[in-house]
């Protein structure tokens, strides 16, 4: 019961809480020591470097294998800062290399693509902490992968402040300025990437310096940037079409060397749709609707779903009076993922293309909004404006379009054969006059110059102008029936057979311009020429234009050919028992072949067949009785 | 004992598996987080306050100010923002967080926030080059301000006088600047806005005027600069904030301050609040408006408020993080988390030092209260308190006031004037005093109601000592309660209260003698051993006398009747009374009496006997000569009534006896008062005895600790052997100089007859019958102790261990 340990006497114990009470005060004197470790960071000149440093460089290989090890780990997978701190490798690292550690796994990340993982480990850094560890460029980059434009923005400024000479810093920067509008500071970021880059990147931050400086109309600036990066990239398809493209827009460039380049580009990019959409644009641009056409469709065979492609070819058809192809267009349009922009813009060719009938004041309206954001929203919004008769805003409209925009000749011609097309014929011509000073080589243009020189009699003035605008396209089949039409009707039968026969020569088998060659074969008083034309043209095709044996029996009764002339009207009469005009000319050849009953017997048809108002009941019924 | 037997009780006691299981589930935590432990370091903590007055008028008044906000360097713990009325909004922008209040109704802003920060330092390589490019977000940084003039001609010219040799390397160009602001620009204490070109002219400015004029010529160097705003976290009370300057270094803002000498630096107590050229505050014009910083350093540890969500289970097992789950203020986590260590603390002194103190948990309760307001500043206010609440108690006792109502009249009186004092350090100090503060308010109470009863029995010796103890243990739990790595300890490894449990049972087993029983037993410590108190309690008065044996014994009347039934001779019992209904009847037959003792039923020590010896009229005339009147005996009786000299503190009885005549030979060797034997026995064997003489000193009452005269009986002969006054050995009594020494005890073997009567009527195993000899009556047993005091081996001059053990005794 009284049996006591000295060790456990009171002197003892009390010694010993003496001891443990001096031991812990010195631990609370050490731990209250001030030495509570601030932040220490070295700035030096290596950041300075081209290179950007990476956190890599920091590390022992033997941690750089646990850290990928937890980036590959499929149980951690999303990888967020939480998972990953709660890691053990990371709670037993020390305090001061978490952030490296971080760092290089958020920049693994990155380089993975999975954005949002590397951003959620990076954001757990403060922005010193991510210079410091060299994850500052991932760090932007993977806001960029994950669509946040605007963060990825200040990330890259952040990053190129501290890495004064990293090149991917810059590009990427200015890529995104450029892209967000931002353009005099992308030309300040490019141009500052241009002057800190070796050769071999030189190029490519000359090619975006350029791109940039198109896009605020310093076409020249860019130009020469693009002359510059071809020196070290003779090799660049979409340099070669944005040197084109720029000195296109310029307009001071003859088009063979726009052309030649656009040739070089699609040799180096043969399937580029771009260099395509960009060459057919030009095109456009000028008026050349025509040669446009087939780029714009081989543009879209190489990239169907591209809605900017699709417009321009759209607008193009438009421009060239397709409108049934250009509504083909339009439709397909629809299956394509839009914009909000584009959305509209989709919906403005649709009512100015007839897709959807009639326009809207309130599609117009929307589309007209906003026309200062872009080039092609003030076009559409110029042809809605047409379409519902607004010609004095349009006009407004056609004016604010810049001058090397690619839209202002096609909206001035609009407005022009808008004006045409409302009588205004003279003003038109002023317009096409003002086109044509600035670009005579589009036909279109000469064509609308010569029909409102027709309309207002100036024959001989109209004359040079279709004469003009088939020099620019001789193909056309519409510049040649209308010259020879023209030609005709000055009865200058000579001069139009030779216009037809021209093209005939170039396209044998069109039946327009043979069926138009007969027609002034026979108005100048040569039928054996017209049969012989028209007989081509029935040879061509089993299946006969109805128009075409009406002229065939004409020319055939004309020259005394009574029989040939009764069996192809006969013929015709099969298909088209109540063509009157055929059974007279029918009548007048049974006359002269003898065969009165017959002929009789057709006046008496023809009789019934031409109805008064009594006899209308009884007409249908002979006709059904006629019928085969 | 063999070891082995020892290990196996060792495994039977329950201390044993706590330090087991603490051990098992602290190395699993320590392994499952092995940076654990670095959360111990502590960190400093600013307690940040800032208060803004105004005189609004009914007005529509706007506030604004930049609050602090987290940063790399800078981390705020927890805010409290007292806006009043008034409507208070925060938005963060690029050049900080505005707190902004506005309202029609207030007239006073507080803000509060506990802040961490670190030291920034930059070390910048001397090959730097100044920025050839710069993204456009920084463009702003670069130029012309009001107030910095980047492009005057005079900072031209200023920096062509200054310039280094190579204008575009970076540190050179930013030492010139820094040298010409910080050296040669003079520091002035101007309040006002001063720019750069003022600073340049009059060559003296305050933070401003050099900054705005070192933002100056970094801008015209193509350097963006920009400043900084905010405030120097000294101690103490201020208006005065601070700017400093940040220069943008490879893409990081590096700072600066040409005021107070820091160049690529930022010390840890610089709060940073805003960047930009802004004013701290804005407000509505003509408001009288007013604003005082007030900044405290506090160390603290990480582990009470960084709590890392992602960490793992165990390390989320963090007892501060569960104490805050519940909602406890975080400022008491630290301190509710120390309360095991402090109560072990507080034990250990109590049970191996042999500290006194006044209440025994009472010091630790006083000493958490101290966190909030200082050590020493909170001793000397709760001191304060308590001799308050000693002199209203005095003051209340001359009104005849109860105990109860005068204890809550005491309580009401100091936490009015405790409330007082903290409104009145509020305005005027930085102190910051907790909810803790107030607890103790109410056991000082019954703290100064204890000493106030000292002051009464003049026990001078026992206050100073109590007192003493009750102060080292304050400071002692102080110490444990502001201990940063103890906190931080507990907090992140809960398990330890195992450990702390372990200890504390493990105390509460031990049974040595106190080490303040070895100074106390010095003069015998060679001569037997020592009963100590640990011991007497343990294994005598725990494992001998029962629960109700004891509350047998400490009933007087109950006990006096069981002794009277038993045959035992006990003081007649002329009358009690055990309510304040029997109160008017006792005091009649009180006033009938001529002499008489009145005494609590379960009082101890003598305390609340009063002995009325004479009657003056009405009034009653004590053994010491002092006059009472009948009112004041009732108030007496009343005082007992409520249980103010009950050992328990419980509602109690008075009774009345006879006044006994001391045997006359016992009256030779003293007669100012009645004498009394102590007979200890142990199992109805008395082992020990002594006779208690009273003195002039102990105010007639024979109780050792207030100076009666203890003298060492013989068991066998009943002579006195040995005489001690407070610890002295004396051979006579100090009043009347009787000799002590061998005194023959009349009546002895009747005394111990009767003794060993008691022990059997009221079989208590270990016992101690106080016995007075009553000059017609005899031997008498005045009362029987179940807890007999151990300084009887002082007065016997040799340890009880021997006799408790000593089974061949007489009378056995």
């Amino acid at each position: 019961m009284h049996e006591q340990s000295p060790f456990f006497s009171a002197p003892v114990l009390a010694g010993l809480a003496l001891a443990v009470a001096g031991v812990t005060l010195v631990a609370e004197m050490v731990i209250r020591s001030d030495d509570q470790g601030g932040i220490v960071r070295t700035i030096s000149s290596d950041d300075q470097r081209e290179i950007e440093r990476t956190v890599a460089s920091d590390l022992d290989e033997d941690y750089q294998a646990d850290l990928l090890a937890i980036v590959q780990d499929p149980d951690l997978a999303p990888l967020t800062s939480d998972k990953l701190r709660s890691t053990l490798f990371f709670r037993n690292a020390s305090q001061e290399e978490r952030p490296k550690f971080e760092a290089y796994i958020g920049e693994s990340l990155a380089k993975r693509k999975r954005h949002e993982e590397a951003l959620s480990v990076l954001t757990a850094l403060s922005p010193e902490q991510r210079i410091e560890h060299g994850s500052s460029f991932a760090y932007a980059q993977s806001y960029r992968g994950a669509g946040n434009t605007e963060a990825a923005i200040n990330a890259y400024a952040i990053h190129v402040a501290a890495n004064p000479n990293h090149n991917p810093g810059y590009v990427n920067y200015g890529i995104l300025l450029a892209e967000t509008g931002q353009h005099e500071e992308a030309v300040r970021v490019f141009e500052r990437s241009v002057d800190i880059t070796s050769s071999s990147r030189k190029g490519k931050s000359l090619s975006l310096l350029g791109q940039s400086q198109m896009a605020l109309l310093a076409y020249e600036d860019a130009i020469d940037s693009f002359d510059k990066s071809i020196q070290f990239r003779p090799d660049s398809g979409p340099t070669w079409r944005r040197f084109a493209t720029a000195k296109a827009r310029a307009g001071t460039y003859p088009t063979e060397e726009i052309e030649a380049d656009y040739q070089r580009a699609l040799a180096l990019a043969p399937d580029s749709a771009t260099t395509m959409k960009e060459w057919a644009e030009y095109n456009f641009s000028f008026g050349r609707f025509e040669t446009a056409l087939p780029m714009f469709r081989d543009a879209s065979v190489e990239a169907s779903k591209d809605f900017d492609i699709l417009f321009s070819r759209a607008v193009n058809l438009l421009a060239s009076e397709r409108p049934r192809a250009a509504r083909q267009i339009i439709r397909q349009m629809e299956n394509v993922g839009m914009s909000a922009d584009q959305t509209v813009l989709l919906k403005a060719l649709q009512e100015a293309s007839g897709v959807i009938r009639p326009p809207t004041v309130e599609t117009r309206d929307e589309t007209c909004a906003n026309r200062d954001t872009s080039e092609r929203r003030a076009y559409a919004c110029l042809l809605l404006q047409l379409a519902t008769d607004e010609m004095a805003t349009a006009i407004q409209v056609s004016e604010t379009l810049p001058e090397t925009s690619i839209y202002t000749q096609p909206a001035a011609f609009a407005l022009a054969r808008y004006e045409y097309r409302q009588g205004s014929a003279a003003t038109a011509s002023e317009r096409l006059d003002i086109l044509l000073t600035k670009n005579p080589q589009s036909p279109l243009f000469w064509l609308y110059k010569a029909r409102a020189l027709a309309i207002e009699g100036a024959n001989d003035e109209a004359l040079a102008a279709f004469q003009s605008a088939l020099a620019l396209n001789p193909e056309s089949r519409k510049i040649t029936l209308e010259l020879s039409d023209h030609l005709s009707a000055m009865e200058s039968f000579e001069q139009a057979e030779q216009v037809l026969a021209a093209y005939s020569e170039l396209k044998p088998n069109d039946a327009s311009i043979l069926t138009a060659l007969a027609r002034i074969h026979e108005a100048s008083g040569n039928p054996e020429k017209a049969e012989e034309t028209l007989l081509q043209l029935t040879r061509m095709s089993e299946e006969n234009d109805a128009e075409i044996i009406q002229q065939l029996v004409a020319v055939q009764v004309s020259l005394e050919k009574h029989a040939n002339a009764l069996e192809n009207a006969d013929n015709l009469l099969e298909q088209d028992p109540a063509n009157i005009p055929v059974r007279e000319l029918r009548v007048e050849a049974l006359l002269e072949l003898g065969e009165e009953e017959e002929a009789q017997a057709e006046i008496d048809r023809i009789r019934r067949l031409t109805p008064t108002d009594e006899a209308d009941e009884s007409a249908d019924t002979d006709l059904a009785s006629i019928a085969p | 004992m063999n070891w082995q037997s020892r290990l196996v009780a060792f495994l039977r006691h329950p201390s044993a598996w706590l330090i087991a299981i603490c051990a098992v589930l602290s190395v699993w935590h320590l392994q499952s987080a092995p940076t654990l432990l670095n959360q111990l370091r502590a960190v400093t903590m600013y307690d940040y306050s800032l208060s803004m007055s105004f005189v609004g008028d009914d007005r529509d008044v706007d506030v604004t100010t930049f609050l602090p906000a987290d940063d790399e360097r800078q981390d705020i713990i927890r805010e409290n923002i007292l806006s009043g009325q008034l409507q208070f909004d925060d938005q963060t922008d690029r050049s900080g967080r505005r707190g902004m209040w506005s309202g029609d109704q207030g007239r006073e802003i507080r803000y509060h926030a506990l802040i961490t920060s670190k030291e920034l330092v930059y070390e910048l390589d001397q090959s730097l080059q100044v920025p050839q490019f710069l993204p456009e977000q920084y463009s702003q940084y670069l130029i012309e301000e009001e107030g910095i003039q980047v492009d005057h001609p005079e900072i031209r010219e200023l920096w062509s006088s200054i310039q280094p040799d190579d204008s575009r390397e970076l540190v050179p160009v930013l030492n010139a600047i820094y040298n010409y602001t910080y050296q040669d620009i003079e520091g002035a204490p101007f309040k006002g806005f001063t720019d750069a070109l003022t600073a340049l002219r009059l060559g003296r400015a305050s933070c401003n005027g050099k900054g705005r004029l070192f933002v100056a010529l970094a801008r015209s160097n193509g350097i963006p600069a920009r400043l900084v705003g905010g405030v120097i976290m000294n101690e103490g009370s201020k208006r005065t904030s601070h700017q400093w300057i940040e220069v943008l270094i490879e893409g990081r803002w590096v700072p600066f301050d040409p005021t107070n000498g820091y160049f690529a630096r930022l010390p840890e107590n610089y709060l940073r609040l805003y960047t930009g050229d802004h004013a701290l505050f804005r407000h509505t014009k003509n408001i009288n408006f007013d604003y005082r910083f007030t900044i405290s350093p506090i160390s603290q540890s990480p582990a009470l408020f960084e709590f890392e969500e992602n960490e793992p289970v165990l390390n989320r097992f963090n007892a501060a993080r569960l104490m805050q789950l519940t909602g406890l203020p975080e400022e008491m986590i630290g301190v509710f988390l120390m309360f095991p260590l402090a109560a072990l603390v507080t034990i250990f002194l109590r049970s191996v030092v042999g500290i006194q103190t006044f209440g025994i948990f009472m010091p630790m309760l006083i000493a958490a209260a101290c966190m909030s307001t200082g050590l020493w500043l909170g001793l000397a206010t709760f001191s304060g308190i308590v001799a308050f609440a000693v002199l209203m108690l005095a003051y209340f006792n001359s009104f005849n006031i109860l105990k109860i109502p005068r204890l809550a009249a005491v309580i009401t009186i100091c936490t009015v004037l405790f409330i007082g004092v903290l409104l009145w350090l509020g305005g005027r100090s930085s102190l910051q005093f907790g909810i803790l503060a107030l607890f103790p308010v109410v056991i000082i109470s019954f703290l100064a109601e204890r000493i106030h009863n000292m002051l009464d029995e003049s026990d001078w010796k026992g206050m100073v000592t109590t007192g003493a103890g009750t102060v080292i243990t304050i400071i002692a739990c102080f110490i444990v309660f502001s201990s940063v790595m103890l906190q931080g300890l507990f907090a992140l490894m809960p398990e330890l209260l195992l450990l702390v449990l372990a200890v504390q049972l493990s105390i509460g087993q031990w049974s040595g003698m106190r080490l303040q029983e070895y100074v106390r037993f010095r003069s015998i410590l060679g001569n037997g051993p020592v009963l100590g108190m640990n011991s007497r309690n343990r294994n005598y008065v725990n494992q001998l006398n029962s629960t109700e044996l004891l509350d047998l014994a400490a009933d007087k009347l109950r006990s006096k009747d069981v002794l009277k039934e038993a045959g035992v001779p006990v003081a007649k019992t002329y009358a009690d009374c055990k309510s304040f209904r029997e109160l008017p009847e006792f005091m009649q037959t009180l006033s009938d009496l001529g002499a008489f003792a009145l005494k609590p039923n379960r009082g101890s020590q003598g305390n609340g006997i009063m002995i009325v010896r004479s009657r003056d009229g009405k009034n009653f005339i004590t053994a010491g000569g002092k006059v009472r009147t009948a009112e004041e005996l009732s108030r007496h009786v009343g005082e007992i009534l409520n249980g103010s000299f009950s050992q328990s503190g419980d509602e109690d009885y008075a009774y009345v006896e006879p006044l006994l005549s001391q045997h006359a030979e016992l009256s030779r060797l003293s007669d100012l008062g009645l004498s009394d034997i102590r007979v200890i026995l142990h199992k109805q064997r008395p082992v020990s005895a002594m006779l208690r003489l009273p003195t002039e000193k102990s105010g007639g009452k024979a109780n050792l600790h207030q100076g009666a005269v203890g003298l060492a009986i013989d068991i066998e002969t009943g002579k006195v052997t040995n005489a001690a006054l407070r610890g002295t050995n004396t051979d006579t009594h100090p009043d009347t100089g009787a000799e002590l020494i061998g005194f023959k005890i009349p009546k002895w073997r009747e005394i111990i007859e009767i003794a060993k009567a008691s022990a059997e009527a009221i079989p208590l195993g270990y016992i101690g019958v106080d016995i007075c000899i009553d000059h017609d009556r005899g031997p008498l047993v005045l009362e029987v102790n179940g807890r007999p005091g151990i300084e009887i081996q002082n007065v016997q001059q040799k340890g009880l261990v021997e006799s408790l053990t000593d089974k061949g005794l007489a009378h056995a």
